[in-house]
């Protein structure tokens, strides 16, 4: 007896519980609540240093705020419960409906009688002349002309069509239901499983690691747990922890083009890419890819994505230059020297110095004078060295060469030398993340973009019609129904009627 | 050259609100509404050509600054409002929706009209097919917030008895309640999709399909409200209190597009 009532208890509970979490209003009040945090996540820039925050708030403001979690609204625990209340209202809310929307669109159809008709909201009587065989002729017509999948039954004189089309767009929500909670699925195994990462790696080095923005949940746990070693290498010294790759990326190349006005660089970059190659830890190469912004490369899982750039402080690069023959087409002699350096090209029986490197050089076209301009961090915009050729030991003659020229370069003998990369002095900012979770999140994805389309775009519609012999006429009697867009189906309505009647 | 198009538009647009305004006050010359209607039309295919033409110009599609992002939107909300009117036949909507767009578009007059060169992170395809889903989700919502002024203005006609013109001009209450509700129920698929395209690029660019910009929170905003207001109407809201929390969820959309997209953080700045 006891035990029973504590049953009842539970089921009470349990109940009342479940009605809590199906219900429409509470998902509104969450998505209300989740517009709110929006709010202030939009107006309170999130994860910035604490010094930028008292530039614009107040000390106890900032202080507030840092209890609150708003400085980094998306990791509290508050917001992940609103997504779990979200996700487990959305859950009961489908699994509440789903079989009455299920049996809705696998109902057969059947003839209505005369209290259905009664009910549905547009009915309209026609008397067709021609006789039952000519109505019924016609109400088929016209209801295969607008797609409705019909049943016709006879009885008692009485002829009944039931039709209907569209069922399926009672299944809409369901699909747009589904593909929110694959979405939070994705992004928890991407969270548990994943990790995002940076790695600023200079022209010709490689890397074995990437250094981590956020350590996969996973790891965290396990290790935290003693059950298995987290791969992640932390810097005793309190560096930022480092993620191994399982093999090497190495960047060959790295480049940078800039938009020109009237052929000069603007300093605004059009197009920025690396040469990465990828070596495996026996240091063999497996691949090479020319990544650029929005071309990403993949091996392992793991993505390198192309995401800044920059000139590294104090860095000596290499010039690379090209002597060719003025008059011979061939594609002449790589010159590799460093600043500040010479070197002795056989070819021309010339000794080429590069006196000076700047990193944004260009030409006054009309004077041939070289200015040089203020890049900033020391942006490599149009790198200009300064060339001295000597003679044996004597100095022949000074010239300046550059990546985008806006004249030809002041070469007195019979050869030119042109400007072909500084490198070495630059490194490629890659972004490189690994996300296991990212093809359910395409799948939810895909759902979300076809699931609202179905729901709010179709509509389930039902029409019956009745024909009965009234003194050799038939007197014909349409009813029809449908579950949202009513202002499209009158106008489809009234248009079977009249094609009926014709 | 090419901003001649874009001039001749935007006159066609005021000659068109002057004729619905002069409809609205007289409603019985009905010529004045479809002459409207073609101006309106002719001004749109203008409008149009000069796109492409700034299109080709720029070899990209015209979204990138504040000046192309007004443009297509206006250009956005005359395409909705033709539908619209096409297929509902409500004139008074043009007295309404026409001023909104020129009031939108307003800041092309002092704003930089030159084509500046592309952010390499934006050369991509995705750039015309997510824009032109969010813009045309936001001219959708343009429309329901109109439609639901309009219903307000008549509800306060009824509430206070007064049948007069502006009654007589604007449509019955449950129309105009269908129709917003309507347009709310083609914005926010398209908006979704919207945001499911930008998903995608910044997944491509960035590696991730969510890094909680201003202007995807702002969005997620726009998104959640306007979710909100149809799962309220699957429980039965419906009328003023649908026309208000349309109109506010309009003003987020106002303050994501003008506000948001200005402050400088993250790729939607122009």
């Amino acid at each position: 007896m006891e035990k029973q009532d504590q049953q009842g208890m539970v089921e009470v509970v349990a109940d009342k519980i479940w009605k809590f979490f199906s219900s429409v209003k509470l998902a509104v009040v969450l998505l209300i609540i989740l517009a709110v945090v929006s709010v202030i996540g939009t107006v309170i820039q999130q994860n910035q240093a604490p010094e930028e925050y008292l530039k614009e708030y107040s000390l106890t403001t900032v202080q507030w705020f840092e209890t609150l979690g708003f400085f980094d609204l998306y990791h509290t625990w508050w917001f992940v419960l609103l997504l779990l209340l979200l996700t487990a209202n959305l859950t009961i809310c489908t699994l509440e409906r789903f079989p009455h929307a299920w049996k809705a669109m696998r109902a057969p159809l059947k003839p209505l009688e005369d209290d259905g008709f009664k009910a549905v909201p547009y009915k309209k009587e026609i008397m067709i002349k021609g006789g039952m065989e000519a109505a019924e002729t016609a109400a088929l017509r016209a209801l295969q002309g607008k797609r409705y999948t019909h049943q016709l039954t006879k009885e008692q004189g009485v002829t009944h069509l039931a039709s209907q089309k569209g069922a399926y767009s009672r299944m809409g929500v369901y699909v747009t239901h589904v593909s929110i909670i694959l979405i939070f699925v994705g992004a928890l195994i991407g969270a548990f499983f994943g990790f995002k990462g940076f790695l600023n790696l200079p022209e010709g080095e490689a890397s074995a690691v990437v250094y981590l923005r956020n350590e996969p949940l996973w790891d965290q746990i396990m290790d935290g747990f003693g059950i298995s070693k987290s791969p992640v290498i932390h810097d005793p010294r309190g560096g930022v922890p480092a993620m191994p790759l399982g093999y090497y990326v190495r960047t060959d190349d790295f480049e940078v083009d800039y938009y020109a006005n009237a052929g000069r660089p603007t300093g605004m970059p059009s197009e920025y890419w690396s040469i990465l190659s990828v070596y495996d830890l026996q240091q063999q190469k497996v691949l090479e890819k020319r990544i650029r912004v929005n071309d990403p490369l993949t091996h392992h899982g793991i993505t390198f994505y192309q995401s800044s750039y920059g000139t590294i402080p104090n860095a000596t690069g290499r010039i690379v230059l090209n002597v060719s023959q003025k008059n011979s087409p061939g594609p002449g002699e790589t010159v590799v020297l460093m600043p500040g350096t010479s070197v002795y090209v056989k070819s021309i029986d010339r000794t080429i110095k590069a006196a000076g490197l700047a990193p944004f050089g260009m030409r006054d076209a009309a004077t041939g004078q070289v200015q040089y301009y203020q890049a900033r961090n020391e942006e490599l915009i149009n790198p200009t060295v300064e060339l001295e050729v000597y003679r044996g030991k004597s100095l022949a003659y000074k010239t300046q060469v550059m990546k985008v020229d806006s004249s030809e370069p002041s070469m007195p003998e019979d050869y030119r030398i042109s400007y072909v990369d500084y490198w070495g002095a630059r490194y490629t900012g890659l972004q490189v993340t690994k996300d296991p979770g990212v093809w359910i999140v395409y799948a939810g994805f895909i759902m979300l973009c076809v699931g609202p389309l179905i729901a709010f775009f179709g509509s389930h519609r039902k029409l019956w019609v009745r024909i009965q012999d009234r003194k050799g006429q038939a007197a014909v009697l349409v009813g029809g129904s449908s579950n949202r867009n009513r202002l499209a189906f009158e106008r489809e309505f009234n248009s079977i009627v009249e094609a009926i009647a014709k | 050259m090419n901003l001649t198009f874009f001039f001749a538009a935007v006159a066609l647009y005021l000659i068109a609100t002057a004729g619905y305004c002069i409809f609205f006050i007289q409603p019985e010359r009905k010529s004045i509404a479809s002459i409207s209607l073609w101006t309106t039309f002719l001004g749109f295919v203008l409008h149009f050509i000069y796109f492409i033409l700034r299109w080709s110009e720029g070899g990209r599609i015209p979204v990138t600054s504040f000046f192309e992002a007004i443009n297509a939107l206006g250009m956005g909300i005359v395409m909705v409002f033709l539908i619209m009117e096409l297929r509902y036949r409500i004139p008074a909507l043009g007295t309404f929706m026409l001023p909104l767009v020129l009031i939108l578009m307003a800041p092309a007059a002092v704003t930089s009209r030159q084509i500046a060169g592309l952010d390499p992170i934006l050369k991509s395809a995705w750039l015309g097919i997510h824009t032109s889903l969010a813009l045309l989700g936001d001219a959708a919502f343009a429309f329901a917030f109109i439609v639901s002024l309009m219903y307000l203005l008549q509800d306060h006609q009824l509430k206070h008895k007064r049948l007069g013109a502006i009654f007589h001009r604007l449509p019955p209450l449950d129309v105009m309640d269908t129709i917003s509700y309507r347009a709310l129920s083609i914005g926010w698929p398209l908006f979704t999709l919207g945001m499911i395209t930008g998903s995608i690029w910044a997944e491509s660019a960035w590696g991730t399909y969510w890094s909680w910009q201003p202007k995807e929170t702002a969005s997620l905003l726009v998104w959640v409200l306007y979710l909100a207001v149809l799962h309220l109407r699957t429980i039965g809201w419906r009328g003023r209190k649908m026309a208000y929390l349309t109109i506010a969820g309009f003003l987020f959309v106002l303050i994501s597009f003008f506000v948001v997209s200005r402050i400088g953080v993250g790729k939607h700045t122009f």
